[in-house]
């Protein structure tokens, strides 16, 4: 267990390296000169326009800057952004409320969809299933933004049941409405893979067995098909929470939340390299850092893994 | 057909008793009758077997007695009653009292019978529990009463359960008392304490008699100061034992991909048998199995169930075996049953005229007939004269030589490095043109492996295949596309080595095409041809796969085998997946094709009991070796090796005593 864990951890090294290394080789490349731009109308005076560009290190060779970039990184220094403000306070404001919002919508998506999926899936074929079949094929077909604006005039403007925006109050009940709309086609999907895997599972030969032990219904469902049934979802669920905090964006725009999707569409519309560099590396850590909770999970999970 | 005979048991209450059982099951054909008016009787402690071949309605009628029927099954009408209850009429909960206590199940593919994802141990336990038998808790009550009372004696009491760690105390005691015998005896005396000395079952009572009667005098005395008690885990492990799994204790911990099949069937007998179930029922509970695994892990169940006085209700597809292992046969055939009555009285006599047909082609009794006819002086070659099988083999020429084959395959080790696995070492054969060469072996034997190489398919890491006077291992890829005409594959798995999307026709036709033989229209007569030549009808041509039954679907694997008339036909256990009786007429068929077209064949089996049939000469192989080769009869009556014999032995039904009177079938 503990060299499966040590061989995990050491795979996310060249995954993390490629992965930034290809965000910084992209901004790089983009079209149009960020100094030239700072100067507007009237242009910058060369020496300035230097001056600036030894500051940000343009100067010098890609792989310096991408070098110097890493070191800013294990440092948790990551510069400064065009305005003069530290970058690490722009994440230190944006990132808290985002990774909020997603684990508040992971957490949903997965009691919600697990529960509903285990029921649909033991009563497969019957009017409960087709129906939440049907709903959950409405949420997935519906875009974000109407599920948030419908709910957001019923839920917080109509019925004032819950703060219709959230602003700066970053609390639970505040943040609830947004993560139930992002939540919501995750949600779908979840209920729909764990009905798939359970209704699978309850006919295996193995649930026979253990049926024929002498097992109560219950306990054959929840010891010996439920857990079999969380494979597949849990593999989804891990790539899940880097979908949830990168697309937040539509909800957070919806509800006001001045998130990781609404800095990073601002930082990239007004081309400041260091920023959005920066947002994205932070994005692929904790997308890595959810998928070794994943693998994780997985081994606990199904002990035929431990062991590879 | 009622039971004619109620064997010695007339008199006491029957266990089980199923009358005019019928079930059905909903499809959108209508409904399916897979059980019509069929009746059943077991008594306490009797073995019954049902047998019949797939679709019988066998498996249906078992699953109906623990109400576990799949999908739409559903029992139409008769009654089920165990012990005095109506299954077919019991409620939710009286189902679920019943299942596992009264009534254990053996499943039957121990590949998937296994949780994977808890471990054997737990999986156990989990018997024990639902069925209210907590050997923790009741440990604890004769302590406390031990207590309360302040009496010594009370632990060691008739109902204190010996432990692990007690059990170990006491053999390391039993060892030093026979220090001074010799070191043969005490092994043999320490395996016996082992034996019977059983975790969480054995009472500590009766650990100090057993003890004695192995001749440890002072047993009282060590067992007096054992300070550990037996809890579940220690129940557990005896479980495990019992079904015959060794050093248990640390295998209980164990999860299931790490057993072997074996292993894994024994885990579900300790499953089966944990609560102590009046009846078990074991279905095909070791066809997954290799022969002397299986006979093994049956000799195993026997004795345990005989002990524990549990009654047996088998389901088998193998008359032989039923025959062997059980007092009472039940034929079941199109759902119902046919007939019924004491075994040996079935297989001396057979009344209907399905009985018949399976007692004349089950493969270990047309063995055994043949070898009791050899005892009684009958000429081997007019038996087997039955089965088309000409028996001798003339001084021919050698179409196949394998030369010092070797077979290397590097494995992922645990961790660093790679392990190298000699799947194949240093095997060598000659196969003469027009007759059959049988290899023998369980699986991992690497007999497929030899089969591989013989096709090409696979590489040789050492050695050479000289087929026809010219190395293979020398051709260019023209060549080899050449080669691959003259010889030709028959696999194992009817379903799955014909393509569902492709129709008969296409199958059959496709190896014509891809080697450019004929024009459309000839290639369509052939076909017509080669479908006459494996009996089958012209018209199966525009079917799919699906449409037709195992048998059937081997006719056409073996038909298109034939369509570019090779020389050598490499049969991978080409009858295995298939029922008695239709494994019975394919080897039938490959008789008549091989004196009519002259064919080679290299017949890959584990199955001794179908050699016989057809092979002239055999090799058996154990651990990548040859490590005996002789001609059938050679095999048969005198086998050289103890690993031989011991195959040999495994056959089902060798225990039976055929008479030959039996002979014309």
């Amino acid at each position: 267990m503990v060299r499966y864990l040590g061989r995990r951890v050491l795979q996310l090294i060249p995954v993390f390296v490629g992965a930034t290394l290809l965000i910084y080789a992209m901004v790089f490349a983009m079209p149009g000169d960020p100094i030239a731009a700072m100067g507007g109308d009237r242009g910058l005076s060369p020496a300035v326009a230097e001056q600036i560009r030894a500051q940000y290190n343009l100067d010098k060779p890609f792989f310096v800057q991408y070098l110097l970039f890493l070191k800013g990184i294990f440092t948790l220094d990551f510069g400064v952004s065009f305005s003069g403000q530290p970058i690490m306070e722009v994440v230190a404001a944006a990132y808290p409320v985002t990774l909020k919002l997603a684990l508040m919508a992971l957490v949903i998506e997965t009691v919600f969809g697990v529960f509903f999926g285990l029921i649909a899936g033991l009563r497969k074929g019957k009017f409960f299933d087709a129906s939440l079949l049907f709903v959950s094929l409405i949420v997935i077909a519906a875009p974000t933004f109407v599920i948030g604006f419908l709910m957001q005039f019923l839920v917080g403007v109509k019925w004032q049941l819950l703060p219709a925006t959230v602003g700066t109050d970053h609390s639970v009940k505040a943040l609830l409405m947004p993560a139930i709309v992002l939540g919501a086609v995750s949600f779908a999907y979840v209920l729909r893979l764990t009905r798939t895997s359970v209704a699978e599972n309850l006919s295996a030969d193995h649930v026979r067995t253990a049926t024929a032990k002498g097992l109560p219904r219950s306990r054959v469902v929840s010891v010996h098909v439920l857990r079999n049934s969380l494979i597949p979802v849990v593999t989804y669920l891990g790539a899940d929470l880097g979908a949830l905090m990168g697309g937040a964006i539509v909800t957070e725009s919806i509800f006001n939340i001045k998130g990781v999707g609404g800095t990073l569409y601002g930082a990239i519309i007004r081309g400041e390299p260091a920023t959005v560099v920066s947002f994205v590396t932070i994005l692929v850590i904790v997308y890595l850092i959810g998928n070794l909770i994943v693998d994780l999970l997985y081994a606990v999970l199904d002990p035929r893994i431990r062991y590879v | 057909m009622t039971d004619t005979t109620t064997t010695e048991t007339t008199g006491t209450k029957p266990l089980l008793e199923i009358r005019d059982l019928s079930i059905d099951f909903q499809t959108r054909g209508g409904p399916v009758h897979a059980v019509i008016g069929a009746n059943l009787t077991i008594y306490p402690g009797q073995s019954v077997a049902i047998v019949g071949e797939s679709g019988s309605g066998k498996s249906t009628t078992a699953h109906a007695i623990i109400d576990l029927l799949p999908g739409t099954g559903q029992v139409t009408s008769g009654s089920i009653i165990f012990d005095g209850v109506d299954i077919t009429k019991a409620s939710k909960r009286e189902i679920v009292n019943l299942r596992g206590k009264s009534i254990g199940l053996v499943p039957q593919d121990p590949m998937s019978n296994l949780n994977p994802v808890w471990s054997i141990g737990y999986q156990v336990e989990e018997g024990l529990r639902a069925n209210g038998i907590d050997v923790s808790r009741g440990t604890q009550r004769v302590l406390t009463r031990g207590l309360a009372e302040t009496e010594p004696a009370a632990f060691v009491g008739e109902d204190l359960l010996l432990s692990g760690d007690a059990k170990r105390t006491l053999l390391g005691l039993l060892r030093e008392e026979l220090s001074s015998r010799p070191e043969h005896d005490r092994e043999l005396i320490l395996a016996r304490a082992d034996d019977t000395l059983v975790t969480g079952s054995t009472t500590r009572g009766e650990a100090v008699t057993i003890l004695e009667g192995l001749g440890m005098p002072s047993a009282t005395g060590a067992v007096e100061k054992l300070t550990s008690v037996a809890k579940t885990k220690d129940r557990v492990a005896g479980l495990l034992a019992e079904a015959g799994l060794p050093d248990a204790e640390r295998r209980a911990k164990q999860y299931p991909h790490e057993f072997s099949g074996g292993m894994r069937q024994r885990a579900l007998i300790a499953i089966g048998l944990a609560a102590r179930p009046k009846l078990l029922i074991a279905d095909e509970p070791t066809s997954a199995l290799d022969v002397t695994v299986q006979r093994k892990i049956l000799d195993h169940l026997g004795d345990l169930t005989q002990e524990l006085g549990t009654a047996v209700l088998f389901i088998t597809h193998d008359l032989g075996l039923a025959a062997e292992r059980a007092e009472h046969l039940v034929v079941m055939y199109r759902g119902r049953v046919v007939e019924s009555g004491p075994s040996r009285e079935i297989l001396a006599n057979p009344q209907h005229a399905y009985t018949k047909r399976l007692v004349a082609a089950a493969p270990s009794l047309a063995s055994r007939r043949i070898q009791s006819a050899k005892a009684a002086g009958v000429e081997v070659k007019e038996l087997l004269a039955q089965t088309g099988g000409d028996g001798v083999a003339e001084a021919r020429d050698d179409v196949l030589v394998a030369e010092n084959l070797t077979k290397v395959f590097t494995i992922r080790g645990s961790g660093r490095g790679h392990n190298a696995f000699k799947a194949v070492d240093d095997v060598s054969f000659s196969l003469k043109r027009g007759t059959t060469v049988a290899l023998v072996g369980e699986s991992g034997s690497g007999k497929s492996t030899v089969a591989n190489m013989v096709l090409n398919l696979l590489e040789p890491t050492e050695g050479r295949i000289i087929f026809d006077g010219v190395d293979m291992t020398s051709l260019g890829k023209k060549e080899l596309f050449s080669f691959r005409r003259r010889v030709q594959p028959i696999f194992q798995n009817p379903y799955g080595s014909l393509d569902p999307m492709y129709s008969i026709f296409r199958t059959i036709e496709e190896p014509l095409r891809v080697h450019k033989v004929g024009s459309p229209k000839e290639r369509e007569t052939r076909v017509r041809e080669l479908l006459d030549l494996v009996a089958l009808p012209q018209s199966a041509m525009r079917r799919f796969p699906n449409e037709l039954s195992g048998g059937q679907r081997q006719r056409v694997a073996i038909a298109r085998a034939l369509a570019l008339q090779p020389e050598v036909v490499v049969c991978d256990e080409a009858v295995s997946a298939l029922d008695v009786l239709v494994q019975a007429q394919i080897l039938e068929l490959l008789n008549d094709l091989q004196s009519e077209l002259g064919l080679s064949y290299l017949f890959i089996t584990h199955d001794l009991a179908v050699v016989r049939q057809i092979a002239d000469e055999v090799c058996v192989m154990s651990k990548g070796k040859i490590i005996e080769r002789a001609t059938t009869d050679e095999v048969f009556d005198s086998p050289k090796e103890e690993y031989t014999r011991e195959l040999l032995g495994a056959i089902p039904g060798a225990s039976l005593q055929l008479g030959t009177e039996d002979l014309a079938v």
